[in-house]
Order: structure tokens, then C-alpha cells, then sequence
């Protein structure tokens, strides 16, 4: 069966990385299926998420994916 | 490193299709999961980057320079870029179908497979029966059996409107 990649998890991040992490979302586009090009985006994305301790998925749809939900999951009190 | 600066190391030829084989592409997959993130804009210090700089230059042919970001970014964009995918025929498409309508999804991660069911029959389809390469896995199975499935319809829908 499916599941989203942060489904599980119970970790949070800072409110400092929640903010960075949610400024720098709103201005990206989810990934295409078919991306003949590189727009960066998504490579930054999977840096910012890598340095706050996560180990993202080399896949553009599934790294998205996992930075809305844990901006959904909301930050550390 | 700012955002034009990085695009600036990029090698990836814009709008050429995927062209790496999907054992490759599986080969560039594991490399890049298992290797630290750059640390250097001008030479390589961890050697992990060797593989990775061999495989940008001599497997998918690129004019990667010679350092971690580069390397790093590109193999990212090359991975965004996919695998070529292989063209079946009607058959093979119709049986491929009847096959996936008896399976559920799967995580692209879900590396279990029992020895009878729907994805083990769908393993066997690909592997025996047409002969491709998939790794083992309900996950990368399902996967490669949709892909294949949206690439025939991809073609077929570009030659039905020519």
C-alpha cells in the first residue's frame, strides 16, 4: 500500500526552519512529470531538507511531497 | 550558493529526453543516497564523489566539472530526467494491464515481495515474459510497470494525433 514519505514520523522541526522552510515553498511549483529542464528548485528544496537532518527521496514528486507535510506537521513547541 | 550560481554547473542537455537504462539509472539512484552533500565548489575531497564524477562522465557522458557541487547537482537533475523507457507492444500492453488491475499501488520503497501473489506475477511478466530488467520489490515493480504502461499510451496518443 502507498504511503506519504513523512507519514509516521514524529519529529518536528524549529519554528526558525519551519519559517524558512515555508518561505522558500510558497515561491516553488510542484515538480512536473516530465521535466526536460532544471529549474533548481527542487535540488534546493532536497539541500534545505537534507540540512535540517532529513533524508529525502531523490524523487522531485516525493521530496515535495514530504516538505508539505512537514510543514503541515508544524514546529517544535 | 545562490540559486543562478548553481544553475550555472548545470550539464544536463535542456529538452533531451531520458537516456540513461534503467539499470543505470537504478546505479545513479544508490550512488546519490549514499553520498554526503558537497562541501567543495572546486575540488573533490570525499571520495565517495570519485564514483559519482566517473559515472556523470563516462555512463551518461556529461562534461561535469570536476568538483562536489557540480557533481552533486547534476546527478540530482539527471535523476529528475528519468530513465528511457522501453516501448512494448500491444500485447505486451493489454497483458501488462489485466496484470496491474490485480495489484495495488506500492510505496516506490516497498522492497517486499512474496513468492505468489499479484506483484510476483507482475515481477515474473516483466522479467520472463518480456525480458526486462526490474528490481525486486513490490514497489519498484508497480513502478515500472506503470511507467511502461503510460509510455505506451504516451506514444500511441502522439500517433493517433499525427
Amino acid at each position: 500500500m502507498s504511503k506519504a514519505p513523512y507519514e509516521g514520523s514524529n519529529y518536528k522541526i524549529t519554528q526558525q526552519q519551519w519559517d524558512e522552510l515555508n518561505e522558500f515553498y510558497q515561491t516553488i511549483q510542484p515538480p512536473a512529470q516530465n521535466e526536460l529542464y532544471a529549474s533548481g528548485d527542487h535540488y534546493l528544496l532536497f539541500l534545505m531538507l537534507r540540512k535540517m537532518g532529513f533524508r529525502p527521496s531523490s524523487d522531485a514528486m516525493e521530496l515535495y511531497q514530504m516538505a508539505g507535510q512537514i510543514l503541515a506537521a508544524g514546529w517544535d513547541e | 550558493m545562490n540559486k543562478e550560481t548553481m544553475l550555472q554547473l548545470n550539464v544536463i542537455p535542456e529538452g533531451k529526453e531520458a537516456w540513461l537504462s534503467y539499470d543505470q539509472y537504478q546505479e545513479l539512484k544508490a550512488i546519490f543516497q549514499d553520498i554526503n552533500l558537497p562541501s567543495s565548489q572546486t575540488t573533490i575531497d570525499d571520495k565517495s564523489y570519485f564514483k559519482l564524477y566517473d559515472f556523470l562522465t563516462t555512463i551518461a557522458q556529461l562534461p561535469v566539472q570536476a568538483n562536489e557541487y557540480a557533481l552533486h547537482f547534476n546527478a540530482f537533475t539527471l535523476i529528475r530526467r528519468g530513465y528511457k523507457i522501453e516501448e512494448i507492444t500491444t500485447r505486451e500492453y493489454e497483458q501488462l494491464s489485466a496484470l496491474m488491475m490485480e495489484v495495488s499501488q506500492a510505496d516506490i520503497d516497498d522492497m517486499e515481495l512474496d513468492d505468489f501473489g499479484g506483484h510476483r506475477a507482475l515481477y515474473r511478466f516483466l522479467t520472463n515474459t518480456i525480458g526486462l530488467s526490474v528490481k525486486q520489490g513490490r514497489g519498484p515493480v508497480w513502478h515500472r510497470a506503470k511507467d511502461l504502461l503510460d509510455q505506451y499510451e504516451r506514444v500511441h496518443s502522439r500517433n493517433r494525433s499525427v
